[in-house]
Formats: structure tokens, C-alpha cells, sequence
């Protein structure tokens, strides 16, 4: 997601401080367990007969390398 | 089992133009490091939330926002992928809707950052800041199913 430095109307600046970022982390997971409904324990129930789902391998790159071009958060 | 969620906010510095045509070009013609993403007779890559639909034109309007210190900022959110892949084999529809259901996630997320990054009104409420944002899904998953990939 791309979002830029500032507000539509050039008014005041988008920032985000570290403390910040646990913020992010929690709305997303909150909403993908929302969403997904990974909620109900449907899903992590059947974590205990790992056999009887598709692999969980293939992990992304993206976590492994990262995105190239980036900072930190400043 | 702990359900997390990875996301990770980066930006790129005021003026370094060249830098961000190469992330945003990136984010349109690649999958991950390997895989290369066509140019023509693809799907829309990029989902405009008003900043733009293609890379020149996210630049353009990127440029125009930028700040003293930084031109744009950067979230990636990856859902837990173990788990997502499990619903394929548990719940056939969700797994059908994950892209429309991921994007959704985007949209709250951003919306939950633009209330954050907001005015405090006078009588307690927020004027959410107006953002505008353009995001990329990409997924893995439509061309080998037992993979969900979909960082943002």
C-alpha cells in the first residue's frame, strides 16, 4: 500500500512513530481475524490434524527479503 | 496457536524520486523477487484509492504530497498465511472471496490510520485525516493454490 506524506488537502502531514505501528498490527489482525473468521477457532482447530490440510509451507518471500527501495519508519 | 498479523510501514525520502519509481514498479510488474508480473492482458494491478492506478501516476501525485522529509510511505500487511491456506480445504467460500475480503482488511486498516492521524474536535471526536492511497494484492495463491500469498 502506497500512501503519501500528506493529507489530500496539503493541510498536515501523515506521520507514523514506532509507537504507532503496534497500533496498525492490531487493527490488521483484529480485522483479518474479523473478516476471515478466523475467530470461531474453525481454522485453528484443525491445527491439531495438520494432515488432513494443505501445507502451510510456501511462506512469502516478502517476510523472508523484504521490499527492496525502503526505509524504517521515521 | 496466536493468530499475528505481519505489517510493516517504511518510507522513502523527500526528493528521491528515482527510488520510488523503482518500488513502484516493482509493486506493478513483480509478484515477489522471481516472478515476474506481465505488463499487458494482466488483471487491474493496482486498486486506486485515489492516488493513482499506475506507477507514473501515483508518482506524480505521491510528489505533489510530499513533505520537507518524506515523499511516501510504505505499509505491507500479510495475513497469517498458514492459517488462510487452511481455509480452502474448511471454508471453500471464504477462501473464494480471500482477494475481496483482504481488501476489505486494507480499507479498514487505512481507515482506522486516517481516524489515528486525525483532528481532535472540541468535543472529543476525531475528523479522520483524508487520505488518499493506492494498494496492490498480491497473490500468489490464484496460480498455485496451496499458497497464500497476499501481502499488501
Amino acid at each position: 500500500m502506497i500512501v503519501p506524506a500528506m493529507d489530500r488537502d496539503r493541510e498536515r502531514p501523515f506521520n507514523v512513530y514506532l509507537k504507532d505501528t503496534q497500533h496498525t498490527r492490531e487493527v490488521a489482525r483484529r480485522e483479518t481475524e474479523h473478516l476471515f473468521q478466523l475467530e470461531k477457532g474453525s481454522v485453528t482447530a484443525h491445527l491439531s490434524s495438520p494432515g488432513k490440510l494443505p501445507s502451510a509451507r510456501g511462506t512469502s518471500r516478502w517476510t523472508r527479503t523484504g521490499i527492496p527501495h525502503l526505509e524504517g519508519v521515521s | 496457536m496466536a493468530m499475528t498479523c505481519y505489517t510493516d510501514w517504511k518510507f522513502i525520502r523527500a526528493g528521491a524520486t528515482s527510488k520510488t519509481k523503482g518500488l513502484l514498479r516493482y509493486l506493478e510488474y513483480r509478484e515477489d523477487r522471481y516472478n515476474h508480473h506481465p505488463r499487458a492482458a494482466g488483471p487491474e494491478r493496482w486498486i486506486d484509492c485515489g492516488l493513482g492506478r499506475g506507477w507514473r501516476e501515483i508518482l506524480r501525485n505521491a510528489s505533489e504530497l510530499q513533505t520537507g522529509k518524506v515523499l511516501l510511505r510504505s505499509l505491507v500487511i500479510r495475513p497469517p498465511q498458514e492459517l488462510v491456506a487452511q481455509l480452502q480445504a474448511i471454508d471453500p467460500k471464504l477462501w473464494n472471496d480471500r482477494l475481496k475480503l483482504m481488501k476489505e482488511v486494507v480499507d479498514r486498516v487505512m481507515g482506522a490510520e486516517m481516524e489515528r492521524a486525525g483532528i481532535q474536535r472540541p468535543n472529543g471526536s476525531r475528523q479522520p485525516l483524508d487520505l488518499p492511497y493506492s494498494h496492490v494484492i498480491h497473490a500468489g495463491a490464484e496460480k498455485e493454490a496451496s499458497k497464500a500469498r497476499t501481502p499488501t
